[in-house]
């Protein structure tokens, strides 16, 4: 038996990302069937633009991550934290990076991290309205009920990074 | 210093993605005592039972919020005393090194895997004064002076 696949999208907690919410929502009317949660910050977005699924200005924690592990699928600005948590668990994730020159963000580095991150098994990277209609259609169409997780991070840093921290906190007891 | 006690450390990051970031960090930390700060509360039940110190997101934009920022994080160093602070940013990391260095302690700072083509703000005020600054990208450790050792991921 097959089940319609769910969709968490969200754009993090400081600054308003309207150009990936809206085409979220522009793909939602024609996929009415799918459930999709929102969480958009400060939108400016009104309206019809607003008439379907559930919508979060900010989400605590504990929803957040109820919605966020139960979906099937996850929409979001190339913030970091929402990478490497579906990375951890192998969830399939869309990312959009946010550009300055939009007013999306301060800076371009998240251009550079969509650039960087995107040979994560499970990120796929868009970058315009169009790109991100298409990963969600080819999402909706590809996706099967199985559960099938991508590779999967883990839970810790590199053995590298792990050593040098450890070092530098324990290096003037063995002086 | 003798060692019979183990060292204190402070774990510092802004929610979000620094946060994410410092918790790949747990497995560095073991056999040490234990406090994190953070700027979201609810994250106190994910390093639970280590003692949890709120403080105040800000960035560059909101002045006002950076100086109650900054000033909240001196009360946490006082409390603590940590010998050893680590962050994975932002201005919260860089406040606590600069702090704790003014009574003995030791920082370093990890410039987030976000930054990938140059050094934070926070990560740039940190090279020469934290104890050490780290970049996750070798490029920009290369270009700036920071040091690299992997990453996060």
């Amino acid at each position: 038996m097959t089940r319609i696949p769910n969709i968490f999208v969200t754009v993090g907690t400081q600054l308003p990302f309207d150009r990936l919410i809206g085409t979220v929502k522009e793909w939602h009317f024609k996929h009415p069937d799918i459930e999709i949660c929102y969480v958009v910050g400060d939108t400016k977005l009104t309206g019809k633009d607003f008439g379907r699924g559930e919508t979060h200005t900010r989400l605590k924690p504990k929803p957040y991550d109820q919605r966020f592990y139960a979906a099937d699928l996850i929409v979001s600005h190339a913030g970091m934290g929402t990478i490497i948590t579906t990375a951890e668990v192998g969830k399939p994730i869309i990312i959009m990076p946010r550009r300055a020159d939009l007013g999306e963000h301060r800076n371009d580095h998240q251009l550079a991290t969509a650039e960087k991150m995107a040979h994560l098994q499970n990120v796929q990277r868009v970058d315009t309205h169009d790109d991100l209609i298409k990963a969600l259609d080819h999402f909706v169409q590809t996706w099967s009920n199985t559960d099938a997780k991508a590779g999967t991070l883990g839970s810790d840093a590199d053995p590298e990074l792990l050593a040098a921290v450890r070092e530098f906190i324990f290096e003037s007891r063995s002086e | 210093m003798t060692s019979s006690r183990p060292p204190r450390v402070l774990a510092v990051a802004s929610g979000g993605g620094h946060w994410v970031q410092l918790l790949r960090l747990r497995r560095a930390f073991d056999g040490t005592d234990l406090h994190y700060a953070s700027t979201v509360r609810d994250s106190a039940r994910q390093v639970n039972p280590a003692p949890f110190h709120w403080f105040p997101d800000a960035n560059r934009d909101t002045k006002l919020k950076l100086v109650l920022s900054a000033l909240i994080l001196f009360w946490i160093i006082l409390r603590v005393r940590p010998d050893v602070v680590v962050s994975t940013g932002a201005a919260g990391g860089y406040f606590a090194i600069r702090f704790v260095q003014i009574f003995g302690g030791r920082g370093m700072f990890i410039d987030s895997i976000a930054n990938a083509e140059n050094l934070s703000k926070a990560g740039t005020l940190a090279l020469g004064k934290a104890d050490r600054t780290l970049s996750q990208w070798p490029e920009v450790a290369a270009a700036t002076g920071a040091e690299y050792h992997k990453s996060v991921l």
